[in-house]
C-alpha cells in the first residue's frame, strides 16, 4: 500500500519547499515532479541541498536511489526537542491546535457565565461592588467567547 | 472585588490568543506562498 509522506527540500540558496511524496511499503519514496525539478536545478547550479521526510515528529533524511526514487534513512532520523515542540505549539500552531485553543477559550467563557449566574443569584443585596463584579464577569465571558469563536474557525 | 481581576485575566488570555492567532495566520500565508512557488 502506498501512503503519502511530508517531504521538505532545502537548498543552500535558502530555498525551502515542502510537499507530499509517495511512500511505499519498502520505505522507498517517490518524489513529485515539482520537487524533482528543484533538485535538478540545484544540481545543475552546483548548490548543495537536503531532502528530509517528516513522520511521527521525526525528520528522516532521504538517500538517493535512482531518478525520483529515494529511500528513508531511518538510522539518521532526528527529532525536535520537546521545548521546541512546545514553542511551536504557539509560534506555528496547526489547525487542530487552534481548534483545541478555541474549545479552551469557550470553556473559560462558560466558566465565567456560570460564575456570573451563581454570583448574581447568591448575592444578598446589590451594591456598586456587586454590579462591577457582575459586569466584569459578563465582559470576561464575552471576550473569551469571541476569541474562542475566532480560534475555532477551521476550514471554510 | 474579584470581578476586575477575572476580567484582567481574561484580557491577558485574549492578548495571548491574538498573538497565537497572528502567528498561525503568518505561518499559513508563508505555507501558501511556498506551495505556489
Amino acid at each position: 500500500m502506498t501512503r503519502l509522506i511530508k517531504v521538505t527540500f532545502t537548498a543552500t540558496t535558502g530555498e525551502a519547499t515542502t510537499g507530499f511524496a509517495s511512500l511505499h511499503e519498502d520505505d522507498t519514496v517517490d518524489l513529485p515532479k515539482r520537487m524533482m525539478t528543484r533538485v535538478t536545478a540545484a544540481v545543475e547550479a552546483g548548490d548543495g541541498y537536503a531532502i528530509v521526510a517528516h513522520q511521527g515528529g521525526y525528520e528522516i533524511p532521504l538517500i538517493h536511489i535512482a531518478e525520483a526514487s529515494y529511500k528513508l534513512d531511518g538510522r539518521h532520523a532526528t527529532s525536535e526537542r520537546w521545548v521546541t515542540r512546545l514553542a511551536d505549539a504557539f509560534r506555528k500552531p496547526s489547525k487542530d491546535q487552534m481548534l483545541a485553543y478555541g474549545r479552551y477559550y469557550h470553556t473559560l467563557s462558560a466558566a465565567c457565565t456560570v460564575g456570573l449566574v451563581g454570583y448574581v443569584a447568591g448575592t444578598p443585596s446589590w451594591t456598586v461592588a456587586t454590579v462591577i463584579n457582575a459586569a466584569c464577569l459578563l465582559a470576561g465571558a464575552a471576550v473569551l467567547f469571541a476569541l474562542g469563536a475566532v480560534h475555532a474557525k477551521g476550514d471554510k | 472585588m474579584f470581578g476586575p481581576f477575572v476580567l484582567g485575566l481574561a484580557l491577558c488570555f485574549a492578548a495571548f490568543g491574538m498573538w497565537v492567532l497572528r502567528n498561525a495566520d503568518r505561518e499559513r500565508m508563508l505555507e501558501d506562498l511556498d506551495r505556489n512557488g
